[in-house]
């Protein structure tokens, strides 16, 4: 079997999506048939088990899997909804330091022989958490959101990636309002693009939505009518190497300004 | 402290260990010193002496008693472990397999009784606050909460487990296989409940409209909830 392809998701800065972008795109991927594991890099402040809804399933956790209390199989928890998926979980009571980059890579070299894809959810910041989670890494998704200071965290985060051998990351813009973006009050992607000089692999407007998938451990890809679960779907889809040409944001309006515009209001 | 001994503090008590190159004076000195200045520290907890790196005489074995026993303060329990095994047992309990494989010495009949009448103090264990998201508490033997234990905290104890609150995080009695072990608090609506090696999860789909206290306990292999009749 092929190996798979370990992607890890990171941003520098915290809040801007890293674990809804994971478990978005690890549930795209998995209803397109790849098989795919999460992996919550986060430890110590765990969270994609609660954004997937399989918090009161873990028994073991990676850290276990890394002493070697468990067998890796014995950590992995399959999804609830989608048999091709699995998660392994963080711990929540050890800290960063509780795992190295060896055994990172170690762990992920090993899930590699069975998936197609390995998503590693990172924590934020620069430290031995963020270390950790890219040493396995093939490649790097990096996750901003409009704001300047997001942006400039998504600089600094790309300069390490790249520094650490992961070439090639490819940007995710969260959170964007079209509406902002066109009274000029939010930067544009061509601002962001044109600081962060990488590839733009989607962008995924800011959904109300996402708060009540994240509440109920519901990702939002799995409901049709999101714009934002449509984005991280399209985004999987490129990921599978589809060329599926960027959103319309114009989407973003409603049917009523659909109509409008064809009787000519706007 | 001088570098002859190592202490650590465990669940269960102190671990302590000797630097292996020292010799047995040292050892006795360093020792003696130790406990002078830490024996009322140590008082009503467990201590775990390693010895496993040299063999000991019975005159050593002798001398080590008397100094023990003439430097502890009553209610102080010692054992003589092989610091791998045990920590590997420990570890292992962890994942409540089995129990730590240890030797106990007992100090005299005593003693022994002075024990068993004070046992009953320190077998259990009171924690006055709530427990948050990545705290742990795990105890030998009962524990009791006064506070909330909330989603993405853990509680472990070897007997019983009684929280006077909420409990929404990870609970585990009877962590070193005792099956009778049991589970209570005025609102039970953990993530996960283990008792021995028995795991069940809370519904996914949650909601209940009355708080009662309730205690779960293993009753045909499967843990069972039962509402206390006040």
């Amino acid at each position: 079997m092929e190996q798979g392809k370990a992607i890890v998701v990171t941003s520098g800065k915290g809040g801007v999506g890293k674990t809804t972008t994971t478990a978005n795109l690890g549930t795209a991927l998995a209803l397109l048939g790849k098989k795919v594991c999460l992996i919550d890099a986060d430890i110590g402040l765990r969270n994609l088990d609660v954004v997937m809804g399989l918090e009161n399933r873990i028994v073991y956790d990676l850290i276990d899997v890394v002493e070697e209390q468990c067998r890796l199989e014995q950590a992995m928890i399959k999804d609830k909804r989608n048999e091709n998926l699995f998660l392994l979980p963080a711990a929540q009571t050890r800290d960063k330091d509780a795992v190295s980059e060896v055994q990172m890579q170690e762990l992920i070299g090993e899930l590699k022989e069975g998936m197609d894809y390995i998503l590693v959810d990172s924590p934020a910041g620069i430290e031995q958490g963020f270390r950790n989670a890219i040493a396995g890494a093939d490649s790097a998704i990096i996750i901003t959101t409009p704001e300047v200071s997001a942006v400039r965290d998504a600089d600094r985060i790309i300069g390490m990636v790249e520094a650490e051998g992961v070439n090639d990351p490819e940007l995710i813009i969260n959170r964007i309002r079209k509406d902002m973006v066109d009274r000029g009050d939010m930067m544009n992607i061509d601002d962001m693009l044109e600081i962060l000089a990488i590839d733009i692999l989607g962008v995924v407007p800011e959904d109300e939505g996402i708060v009540v998938s994240t509440n109920k451990g519901e990702p939002i890809v799995l409901s049709n009518n999101h714009l934002a679960g449509k984005a991280f779907n399209n985004i999987a889809r490129r990921l599978e190497g589809e060329d599926i040409p960027l959103m319309d944001l114009e989407n973003n309006n409603s049917f009523l300004v659909k109509i409008k515009k064809f009787v000519g209001l706007n | 402290m001088s570098d002859v001994i190592n202490t650590k503090m465990t669940e269960r008590g102190v671990n302590i260990t000797f630097d292996s190159q020292a010799d047995w004076e040292e050892i006795k000195t360093a020792l003696q010193k130790h406990l002078e200045e830490a024996a009322k520290f140590y008082q009503g907890s467990s201590l775990y002496f390693d010895f496993s790196f040299r063999e000991l005489s019975s005159r050593e074995m002798q001398n080590l008693l008397n100094l023990l026993e003439a430097n502890l303060l009553a209610e102080t329990d010692f054992y003589f472990v092989q610091q791998e095994k045990a920590e590997s047992a420990d570890r292992r309990s962890n994942k409540d397999k089995v129990s730590a494989v240890r030797e106990r010495e007992p100090r005299s009949e005593k003693s022994r009784e002075e024990n068993k009448h004070f046992s009953s103090r320190n077998d259990t264990r009171l924690i006055r606050r709530t427990l948050r998201s990545g705290q742990s508490v795990e105890h030998l033997h009962n524990l009791v909460i006064m506070g909330d234990v909330n989603p993405g905290a853990e509680i472990k104890a070897g007997g019983d487990i009684v929280v006077f609150g909420k409990l929404m995080g990870l609970v585990h009695a009877g962590a070193l296989g005792d099956k009778s072990a049991s589970i209570t608090a005025l609102e039970l609506v953990p993530t996960q409940i283990r008792i021995a090696g028995v795991i069940s999860r809370s519904p996914d789909d949650e909601g209940r409209a009355e708080i009662r206290p309730e205690r779960a306990f293993i009753k045909d292999g499967r843990i069972v909830v039962e509402e206390i009749k006040l």
